[in-house]
């Protein structure tokens, strides 16, 4: 049973200052029924905000013909044959295909079989062919809506009235595994999204650098009086629920930043300055960044006390209506730099096969291309998994058919039904994890609408 | 001309203006008001009768305000805005903008076409309607608590490179002639901040933090200042200023 927050607050209220350490309200409480785990494993996420255009991503070369009919030169959304980077994908009957420009770094761990490739999957409710969708049996709420496919990606619960996300329903579930640990299961350096909110745990909120600090701590008598008074009055809200969620907020922070602070600093160990060092150049976009908050708090992970995390980064500015091919080089300029550079992290500290990253976006984008040299917002896409344990250097599922008004065309724009849905990602992900099979569908309902071979697609 | 428009207007304002969580009752009339606003022609979407409405009903006010699922987070703009009025301020209004943008919510910047909250977010593991909880996560409280603090402690300099600049600064002087005494000080800051005495085990808590700064037999002028800031500042960044009921 977990303790219920006013117990939890009556708790805090009547602890000084002094280190809680991990006595959450939300955490420890299954003790009777722990499982130890001897090792470490972390799964981030990286969310493309806004549906990034994965048609652009992996570009048919044996069937470039299909996609030049219609992304022409003239269309200026297309991508040359000559500059896609090339490989081979033994899953779909060894053709070939090729990766985004500037995504040379990930195309070397795609032939390291340290990245895989999942081919146009999107959200579905169950797996359905055309007939279904156009005839709209299960078929998601608010296709092509940016917030609902955003929700949808990340919660898999449309229409719960309960917010949660996969993520953090795996977290709720991996309590009992990190027993002692010192911050939440779930760190965000990407707010608080619905995939890192359970229904029972929440989110770890670290900036994109230093830590989360107090003004005004201090070991004088009066700035601890006043931290005491502060931690005190979280839990005088008498009951009312918006006072206690915000007292719960705030004072989980805080427990959890005493035990992060230290390292967050800004200073970076040695370990991340090398592993972010391409080509003699340390690595800083925004999203780098996020990565590198990640790696201290990796490397911090016996101290904390975690053997299983979540984490989760996001990079915006996908949803490309318009000039996709120069806002692509940029994007993906930033995102192959970034995800190379934190793989690099961890082999140099020994944990690549302990660290799964995968990609999530609202969306794929139209494959025929519009008016402003952009694209809009259509479905099924292609998702990358990187990490030690994948079964990478290959594409699962099974890439469309770039066809308007093609088999796989839900309009006549060019967009793709999914033939693989997040579930069947998210199932496989938590299958590496070591969740059982009743703790993925607690975070998975709609993993029941698939066959058990479809559960785990073997990406990892 | 469509059914939902009124309900789906009086909802949203309804959370902006009062409480996350209106019963259907309470969005009805409200929503009744928007389809007529009961003048002589009735007029349809009276946004003026609509606000009157919301304010006015019993649901804003009395006993239902003691429901646990009653009321809002202030959100970033509108907490730092009356704070500053609440303890009567002055700005020049630089830098509010950066402040703001620390508590996710930089003023004209909404992230997306969709505003800065979800309407419907709720409060983790639980089905209560909680939309400014939507940019509010451990980082954002942290900071929230932080521009109290320096609001109150320290105000914010005058820029540099703004002509005529002022700055920003907070007046906690007016509570430094109750200093002396405890429960009076308290008393007339809570009343400024949320008009009203704190529940009992809240104004012991701020009562013990301001008498742990000691007086001398004649008080100094800093000792009363550090004692007013003290309860203005546990008061505001407590959630019985922060959150709205």
């Amino acid at each position: 049973m977990t303790t219920n927050r006013r117990q939890f607050l009556k708790r805090t209220g009547a602890l000084t200052g002094a280190a809680m350490a991990g006595t959450f309200g939300r955490l420890g409480i299954e003790s009777a029924s722990a499982q130890t785990v001897t090792d470490y494993k972390a799964l981030v996420c990286l969310f493309k905000f806004g549906g990034a255009d994965s048609n652009n991503m992996i570009v048919p070369d044996t069937d470039y013909a299909q996609y030049g009919l219609i992304r022409t030169a003239a269309s200026q959304v297309a991508l040359t044959q000559a500059e896609i980077l090339k490989f081979t994908a033994a899953r779909q009957g060894g053709k070939s295909f090729g990766f985004h420009p500037s995504l040379a770094l990930l195309k070397e761990l795609y032939d390291l079989g340290k990245l895989a490739v999942v081919a146009n999957a999107g959200t579905l409710l169950a797996p359905i062919d055309m007939a279904q969708y156009k005839a709209g049996t299960m078929r998601p709420p608010n296709l092509f809506s940016h917030s609902d496919q955003q929700m949808l990606w990340q919660g898999l619960l449309p229409g719960d009235i309960v917010r949660s996300g996969w993520g953090g329903r795996l977290a709720d579930k991996l309590v009992a595994k990190n027993a002692g640990q010192k911050v939440p299961t779930m760190v965000s350096v990407s707010g608080t999204q619905i995939f890192n909110s359970g229904r029972n745990t929440v989110p770890f909120v670290v900036p994109t650098s230093g830590g989360v600090l107090l003004s005004g701590q201090g070991a004088d008598a009066i700035s601890t009086a006043r931290y005491n008074a502060l931690k005190t009055l979280l839990g005088t809200g008498g009951g009312n629920q918006l006072f206690d969620g915000a007292s719960e907020i705030l004072n989980d922070s805080l427990t959890s930043a005493e035990a992060a602070n230290p390292y967050l600093t800004p200073t970076l160990p040695q370990i991340i300055t090398d592993s972010f060092t391409i080509n003699g150049t340390l690595v800083n976009t925004g999203l780098a960044n996020q990565f590198k908050q990640i790696a201290r708090l990796i490397e911090a992970r016996a101290a904390l006390g975690v053997k299983r995390q979540f984490f989760m980064v996001n990079i915006g500015g996908w949803d490309t209506h318009s000039n996709i091919l120069t806002n692509q080089n940029n994007l993906f300029g930033q995102v192959g730099p970034a995800m190379r550079a934190f793989y690099n992290y961890t082999v140099n500290a020994g944990i690549a096969n302990n660290v799964t990253t995968f990609t999530m976006s609202d969306f794929n984008r139209t494959f025929i291309g519009n008016q402003s040299l952009g694209t809009d917002h259509a479905y099924g896409g292609n998702y990358m998994v990187m990490g030690g344990a994948v079964k990478g250097g290959d594409m699962y599922g099974t890439y469309p058919t770039l066809v308007l008004k093609g088999p796989d065309d839900t309009g006549s724009n060019g967009a793709w039904l999914p033939t693989t849905g997040v579930d069947q990602i998210g199932g496989t992900l938590a299958n590496w994890f070591g969740m059982p099979a009743a703790d993925i569908d607690y975070a998975f309902p709609n993993l029941a609408n698939w066959s058990a071979a479809q559960r785990n697609i073997g990406f990892v | 001309m469509h059914a939902n428009t009124g309900p789906f207007i009086a909802l949203r304002l309804i959370q902006r203006l009062v409480t996350g969580n209106p019963t259907p009752a309470y969005v009805q009339r409200v929503a009744q008001v928007f389809n007529n606003n009961g003048a002589t022609p009735p007029v349809r979407g009276d946004l003026k009768a609509v606000v009157r409405a919301i304010l006015t009903d019993t649901e804003a006010r009395g006993a239902v305000k003691s429901d646990p699922s009653f009321g809002t987070l202030r959100e970033p703009v509108l907490m730092i805005t009356g704070l500053i009025r609440a303890l009567s301020g002055v700005t020049d209004g630089s830098a509010l903008g950066d402040r703001a943008a620390n508590l996710n919510q930089r003023p004209y910047f909404s992230p997306t076409v969709f505003n800065y909250f979800q309407p419907d977010f709720t409060l983790p593991g639980t089905s209560v309607l909680a939309p400014e909880f939507t940019i509010y996560n451990s980082n954002s409280a942290v900071a929230r608590t932080n521009l109290v603090y320096n609001l109150v402690y320290a105000g914010i300099a005058p820029d540099g490179n703004l002509d005529r600049a002022t700055g920003t600064k907070l007046n906690t002087i007016q509570f430094e002639q109750y200093a002396a005494d405890a429960a009076m000080l308290t008393d007339k800051v809570s009343e400024m901040l949320i008009g009203g005495p704190l529940p009992a085990a809240a104004r012991t808590a701020v009562m013990t933090a301001v008498q742990a700064i000691a007086l001398s037999a004649t008080p100094t002028a800093q000792q009363k200042t550090d004692r007013a800031r003290m309860a203005v500042y546990l008061v505001a960044s407590s959630n019985h200023f922060q959150i709205q009921r």
